[in-house]
């Protein structure tokens, strides 16, 4: 994973863009389970962008998705000490951020609404047209925007986080062959709605 | 063992972002090597990869997000601290026979702990009421008095402003300790401090 930050040490109070390993994301969170607020705020600066953009996908609300980040990150303080390194630290934070967006659709009730895609791996959508609106990013986001959280947070973990299988099973808690299945069907619903958005398009001509 | 056409193709997308590993990259790979429909598959996944990360991180509280929570961290704190015992202080004596003897003692072991606390305490952590503990300071630290019709959202911005965190207090007599960056230059900084005078009342370097 490559993450750029700004980083700030004890010792090295500079402003430098450097990628992130997850050796140093390893360190900043003993330096934070050690209550070192500079080595927090650099872990905040490193996640904050990606955990924001998992959970807006996940809850399709960009202000309750950065309330929950803000709460992620108070737990990311407070439980620091907690992190074995069991997993990578983008696993552990990801996965913590999963289960407040899961409290927030159980307390309001929400259900994940129905695609008007087809959901079979039969089905083999035109991929030249397929290639040709893959080019065009509103293209992109409006299809990604048609799926299921189950399959928009496995594909985006996949294809946004270049993120395992495993890593993605540990996030959303559910066996690594389910998670192969929402990307593979994820994908399979992307190239069908975006078949059909060059389809339309050509339609209209 | 990677066999079955169905469980290739769901793994493509993990072969597209190159996280398979073993096993399944050398399956995947073998198949890629006499499967055009395969090839065609895995760059169509490629080109979709692409077109997802060129979608950008799109807009986050970036800034003010991280403000929020280092504001929220040192309410926690300081929350945390106005219910903390210190580990050093004396063990609680059992119920004393005089009353008048126990309001002499407590008088005189808040003016000793008003005077103490701070030296006493310097490296040791604290034990927090609900059992969590405060690791010892690392950089170093100001004692300060916040005037008493201060209000808590004038401290709070203040504590922002000069990156500063409460990490002990208030004290018997009303004094906090706040942790200072480490690259902070001391004398600005309780310049700084004491000349807002609507805020601080007192500043005293280590």
């Amino acid at each position: 994973m490559t993450l750029v930050v700004n980083s700030i040490t004890a010792d090295r109070p500079v402003n430098v863009r450097h990628p992130m390993s997850e050796a140093d994301l390893g360190h900043l969170m003993r330096r934070t389970a050690q209550r070192d607020k500079a080595a927090f705020a650099a872990l905040y600066d490193a996640l904050e962008g990606p955990l924001h953009r998992f959970l807006r996908s996940r809850l399709n609300d960009p202000f309750e998705a950065a309330d929950i980040a803000h709460e992620v990150f108070l737990e990311l303080w407070s439980n620091a000490s907690r992190f074995e390194g069991r997993s990578s630290v983008k696993t552990w934070v990801f996965g913590i951020a999963y289960r407040k967006a899961m409290d927030v659709y159980r307390r309001s009730g929400r259900v994940s609404y129905s695609d008007d895609l087809p959901d079979s791996e039969d089905d083999s959508p035109d991929s030249e047209a397929c290639m040709i609106a893959v080019e065009q990013g509103e293209h992109v986001r409006a299809c990604l925007e048609r799926l299921k959280p189950d399959h928009r947070v496995a594909i985006e973990l996949a294809f946004f986080d270049d993120l395992s299988y495993r890593e993605i099973s540990q996030i959303a808690e559910v066996p690594e062959g389910t998670v192969k299945t929402r990307v593979y069907h994820a994908k399979q619903l992307l190239m069908h709605c975006l078949a059909g958005r060059v389809g339309k398009a050509k339609d209209n001509l | 063992m990677v066999s079955a056409m169905g469980e290739l193709n769901e793994l493509l997308p993990f072969h597209v972002n190159g996280t398979l590993d073993g096993d399944e990259r050398a399956a995947v790979e073998r198949a890629l090597g006499r499967d055009a429909a395969l090839r065609a598959d895995v760059a169509g996944l490629a080109r979709l990869r692409d077109a997802m990360q060129a979608q950008g991180m799109g807009q986050s509280p970036g800034a003010f997000g991280k403000a929020r929570v280092m504001r929220d961290i040192a309410r926690m704190e300081a929350a945390a601290l106005v219910t903390a015992t210190p580990v050093t202080a004396a063990p609680r004596r059992s119920a004393a026979p005089f009353t008048s003897m126990l309001a002499a003692a407590t008088i005189a072991g808040l003016f000793a702990f008003g005077i103490g606390w701070f030296s006493a305490s310097e490296d040791a952590p604290f034990t927090l009421a609900s059992g969590g503990t405060v690791a010892p300071v690392q950089g170093p630290v100001l004692t300060v008095a916040f005037r008493p019709d201060a209000t808590e959202a004038q401290i709070a911005a203040l504590l922002r402003d000069n990156r500063l965190g409460i990490v002990e207090g208030p004290t018997a007599i009303g004094l906090y300790r706040v942790e200072v960056q480490a690259s902070a230059n001391l004398a600005e900084l309780a310049a700084r401090l004491r000349a807002a005078d609507s805020v601080i009342e007192s500043v005293g370097l280590p």
